[in-house]
């Protein structure tokens, strides 16, 4: 604790609570058209249109994972064409030691399982889960985010921070209550 | 592919999303739900008994667990004995075990179907009936995969089946069907339990927020791994979900072909047909479909999900399944006609095993196949039928019995007289074989029901989206408009 | 929109159409000598005509899929395939059949041919089945069901478009839903007796079917190339829409996929068997030649459509959707070509022949289906609603 470093909570954004999608998505336009970028919106379900208001897109998944899947099926070829020609050299059936045919189906779910196991394990990855503990919990109105509350959030770390700013800012879009958060964390 | 009814609701009555967290996550949360509905029981136990064991999840649960306790003592005195106990000998090397491992792993089809095909297809209806289904899935293929494993006898070193580097120097054979089977069951499986997972995390994060501080929050907070409902991690999310989605759908149609290629790519007669792997496909979600059914209605009267699995639902479904049968008649009716038309005298004395009563030991089988999977679906043409929840009932208890007499005449009926008349035989299952059947009816019966207690049978969020966009299609049009 | 000028696709097809059976023609006239005397021209001729059949089949499949699920994307393009399923091409169908049945039977079908049959036991063993009456009755049949089913859908599509009777519109899915299934039952029994009894002592079970599901493929290709064409002119500039490229190149993605996995099943199967009465089909079909044009189709068929047809873009610019499906188109016919020859030619050669008649039959066959395009509107007047209002939900 005496580390001589400032350890009081740091402010970690304002959050203003909607009780609709609609007027969620709306105020988050207009939150980006005043000029603050450093946007963030809770919702129980996917909003359309809203990763576009906050100005966000990834889309690094799709060729993340066809590679994944182009791994899974060259793994699966590979297995299979070194074991039945170097190591398990075997004559089954008259068939070919190289039956390609033969070798799709096993190829086939290599590649799907490769692809299905970074689909998730990158979703996750790329969003920074498993987080248990985020900041913006500590607002009250987070309580219901999972449930019917609409969640607007600008962090501090925008450039035009400005905590009494935005709070009036939010009450002037009809925003049913808004709260400055504070952190711990980073400490 | 059929087209979206855009005004007719999928959610009856007005919903607030709060009441559809209420209405599903406090079946979960709040035990109370489980005692609600009643069972009738005769007088002199009504008394007897507290209000808590007459309900139909106590019911429910409880035959389940003592079947599962049937198929405990069944593997135990299996794997003790060995699988001698069973009716397999020769010539029928495959018997109940194969039976139930397709006649499960079919069943488990629906689930992937209904999460993955209908969500590509953007078919609205999958919505409430998802999770449920997905449940089936990993149930049904817990199952199915228990037969392979104990056929091997020595089910302790079944992680031969899998390719490792081994001082025996010994490696799976990749020119084998079977070997195709483990790769493909052991894919699904792991597949299917990413999808459901990944479909529930939101919920969970429902879940750890609706529950009292204790044991439920904690857990559901871990399972969750802190979901706050980012739209940026909605925007990946939804993006994983339709990858997931759209590897599922080939995923499923693999895993079937690959099991129907285990009887096709040998050459026994009746099994090397070259339908098998549709047929086999189609098959399987006409049993899945049969199945969801079956489990829908109880659940959706026990818990008042009347609103969320609506008629619109079962119709969809009965229509599915009308289909999906009639696809399987085609491949009966391609069966026998080519089974003629090859002219090979295997093939032809096969056809008169199947089809004459007096000259085939199983024929039998194969009349009930033709009476429950083809006259008794179908009534199904009719919309009346498909709105009789009775009538639906009784109709996907016998598709799951015609579907089980399918892969039945499919293979002792080969396997007793294939090439050579001095290897014909006679099949009959013993005890432990009924045992295990039933034990495994009574596991899937019991982590139906353990779901339905602690995890959300319905997927909230995207009963919630629902409600949006039926809130949007009635915004922008008016209530009367026709959808042609 | 209020500039564009109106689709002449009609004439289009019949201009093109009259092109191609000129060049057919010539073609024709220099393949017959090089075509080995009147059983080659048979061959070629059968070749031809099994093509043209299978389109026009696939494409009356495609009516009765439409009027059974009311897919989406199946209403601005559904006058296209009414036009290439409807009676006119089925009549056209069985005028082309007559040759193959009465000219030319003899020649293509061993068990036609008494002294054959008389000398294989196994031939007389199908005798009930494999017989000239049955054949031609049954085809006859088949062209009959096919004519009349497609005549009525349009007969009550043109009430309903004149009254505006929804009755007219339930009518027509609650017959083309149990005629869906009639349908591949008699399109199966349809290429067991036109192409498997070519080689009387083989069968497989997918056979059948499988030429449906490519026959289906290749009409929704080539409505998807006609409709790609006439995007940018009236009526169909007013229905073009990313969903609705995106649904046909999905379709068409399906389409590929399932033709993809019943041909690998079926090859698989019989490949792994190897059953004496099975393999000589695949036999034929790996030798002398063939296995070139089959390893090709592999690539060309499935894995170029396959992969194009997976990008975004391609399914939302109509130019590349339609490109990829008159690609599509030309490997279907290649397909046919690696399907039906090889029963009669051990030794895979370009034979001009084959292609003077195709382009010949194909010609006649674009001359009609423009003629059809031509006799109502380019699209259906009810579009229903909802069509244009709809989101557009891009999942792919």
């Amino acid at each position: 604790m005496s580390h001589g470093r400032d350890t009081a909570p740091k402010p970690f954004g304002v959050v203003a609570e909607f009780l609709d999608a609609e007027s969620l998505l709306e105020a988050t336009r207009k939150t980006r058209e005043a000029g603050y970028r450093a946007i963030d919106a809770f919702s129980p379900v996917p909003v359309h249109g809203l990763t576009d208001a906050i100005g966000f897109d990834d889309s690094r998944l799709s060729w993340q994972v066809f590679g994944a899947g182009l791994t899974g099926a060259l793994a699966g070829l590979g297995l299979q064409v070194w074991t039945s020609t170097a190591v398990y050299r075997h004559l089954v059936g008259g068939k070919p030691f190289i039956s390609l045919p033969m070798f799709f189906p096993v190829l086939y779910e290599c590649t799907i399982l490769f692809s299905a196991g970074a689909a998730t394990v990158l979703m996750f990855k790329l969003n920074g889960l498993p987080k248990p503990h985020h900041p913006v919990f500590n607002a009250k109105a987070m309580d219901r985010a999972s449930s019917d509350r609409y969640i607007l959030c600008v962090e501090a770390e925008d450039p035009n921070y400005d905590e009494e700013a935005l709070t009036s800012f939010f009450h002037g879009m009809g925003a049913e209550s808004v709260e400055s958060v504070r952190t711990s964390e980073g400490y | 592919m059929a087209e979206t009814p855009l005004n007719e609701k999928l959610v009856e009555g007005t919903w607030t999303e709060r009441q559809v967290d209420e209405r599903i996550a406090d079946i979960i949360l709040d035990p109370s739900r489980h005692t609600e509905a009643q069972i009738k029981v005769p007088k002199f136990l009504d008394k007897l008994l507290p209000a808590q064991a007459k309900s139909p999840w106590t019911m429910m649960v409880g035959i389940g667990f003592l079947l599962v306790n049937v198929l405990l003592v069944a593997i135990t005195y299996l794997v003790l004995t060995g699988i001698g106990i069973w009716g397999n000998n020769q010539p029928t090397g495959w018997g109940f075990d194969i039976i139930n491992f397709v006649w499960w792993i079919g069943i488990g089809h629906a689930g992937t179907l209904i999460s993955a095909i209908l969500l590509l297809l953007r078919q609205r209806w999958r919505n409430s009936i998802n999770r449920f289904a997905e449940a089936m899935t990993i149930f049904a293929v817990m199952c199915a995969g228990m037969y392979p494993l104990l056929h091997t006898g020595r089910p302790w070193v079944a992680y031969w089946l899998m390719p490792y580097p081994n001082i025996m120097g010994l490696w799976p054979q990749f020119r084998s069907p079977l070997i195709w089977d483990v790769f493909a069951v052991s894919t699904y499986f792991t597949v299917s339990l990413l999808f459901w997972y990944v479909g529930m995390v939101p919920d969970f994060a429902t879940l750890r927020d609706r529950a009292k501080p204790g044991f439920a929050r904690i857990a559901f907070g871990l399972l969750s791994m802190g979901w706050r409902g980012s739209a940026k991690h909605w925007h990946r999310y939804e993006h994983a979900s339709i990858i997931l989605a759209g590897i599922s759908t080939p995923l499923v149609l693999s895993v079937h072909s690959i099991v129907s290629f285990d009887f096709a790519m040998s050459i026994v007669p009746g099994w090397n047909a070259t339908i098998f792997p549709p047929y086999f496909v189609a098959g399987a979600v006409f049993a899945g479909f049969a199945m969801v059914i079956l489990l829908a209605i109880p659940v959706r009267k026990w818990y008042r999900l009347e609103e969320l699995i609506t008629m619109k639902h079962f119709d969809w479904m009965a229509k599915v399944m009308l289909a999906t049968g009639l696809v399987v008649a085609y491949g009966y009716c391609m069966e026998l006609f080519y089974m003629w038309y090859s002219g090979s005298p295997f093939e032809t004395s096969l056809l008169r095993n199947r089809v004459g009563l007096a000259s085939g030991p199983y024929s039998w089988s194969f009349w009930c196949l033709i009476l429950f999977n083809i006259v008794a679906p179908f009534p199904l043409w009719f919309p009346k039928v498909r709105k009789n929840l009775t009538a639906l009932f009784v109709i996907s208890i016998a598709i799951s019995i015609g579907m089980w007499f399918e892969r039945f005449v499919i293979i002792p009926m080969s396997l007793t007289r294939d090439y050579l008349p001095s290897a014909f035989g006679y099949y009959t299952p013993t005890f432990w074989d009924f045992a295990m059947f039933f034990g495994t009816i009574g596991f899937f019966v019991f982590m139906m029901f353990l779901f339905v207690r602690f995890l959300p049978s319905i997927n909230m969020f995207e009963i919630k989206e629902l409600l949006h966009q039926e809130k949007h299609d009635s915004d922008h049009q008016p209530a009367t408009a026709e959808a042609h | 929109m209020n500039e564009t000028t109106p689709s002449r696709i009609d004439r289009v097809m019949m201009i093109a159409g009259a092109i191609a059976v000129c060049a057919g023609f010539v073609l024709s006239l220099i393949g017959i000598p090089m075509a080995g005397g009147a059983k080659g021209l048979a061959q070629s001729y059968f070749f031809a005509f099994a093509s043209v059949a299978t389109l026009t089949i696939g494409f009356f499949g495609l009516t009765l899929l439409h009027h059974t699920t009311r897919a989406r994307w199946g209403f601005p393009v559904l006058r296209i395939v009414e036009a290439g399923g409807g009676w006119r091409q089925i009549l056209f169908v069985a005028l082309a059949w007559i040759p193959v049945a009465f000219v030319w039977r003899e020649a293509l079908y061993p068990w036609s041919n008494p002294e054959v049959v008389a000398s294989d036991p196994i031939l007389q063993f199908k005798a009930p089945y494999l017989n000239d009456a049955r054949w031609i009755g049954f085809s006859l049949f088949a062209f009959a069901f096919m004519a009349w089913m497609s005549y009525r859908n349009s007969l009550w599509q043109r009430k309903e478009d004149e009254t505006g009777d929804k009755k007219w519109r339930d009518l027509r899915t609650n017959w083309s839903s149990p005629g869906l299934v009639a349908f591949f039952l008699i399109g199966n029994f349809l290429y067991t007796d036109w192409v498997m009894s070519q080689d009387p002592h083989w069968s497989s079970t997918m056979y059948g079917i499988l030429f449906v599901v490519g026959g289906m493929l290749a009409a929704l290709a080539l409505t998807t190339l006609v409709f790609c064409s006439q995007t940018k002119k009236a009526p169909f500039a007013r229905v073009t829409e990313p969903w609705l490229t995106n649904d046909l190149g999905n379709m068409l993605l399906t389409g590929t996929m399932i033709w993809a996995y019943f041909a690998f099943s079926q090859y698989l199967i019989i490949w792994s068997g190897h059953l004496p009465e099975y393999i000589p089909y695949w036999l034929r079909r790996s030798n002398n030649g063939w296995h070139w044009l089959g390893n090709t189709l592999i690539v060309t068929q499935f894995f170029i459509p396959f992969l194009l047809l997976l990008i975004p873009k391609v399914k939302r610019v109509p130019a590349l959707l339609g490109t990829v499906a008159g690609w599509i188109l030309l490997m279907r016919f290649l397909d046919f070509q690696y399907i039906v020859v090889p029963t009669y030619r051990e030794q895979m050669a370009f034979q001009p022949l084959d292609l003077g008649l195709l382009m010949l039959l194909l010609g006649l066959w674009a001359i009609n289906f423009g003629n059809s395009l031509g006799q109502s509107a380019l699209i259906v007047d009810r579009l229903p609603k909802g069509h244009v209002q709809e989101p557009v939900t891009d999942h792919a």
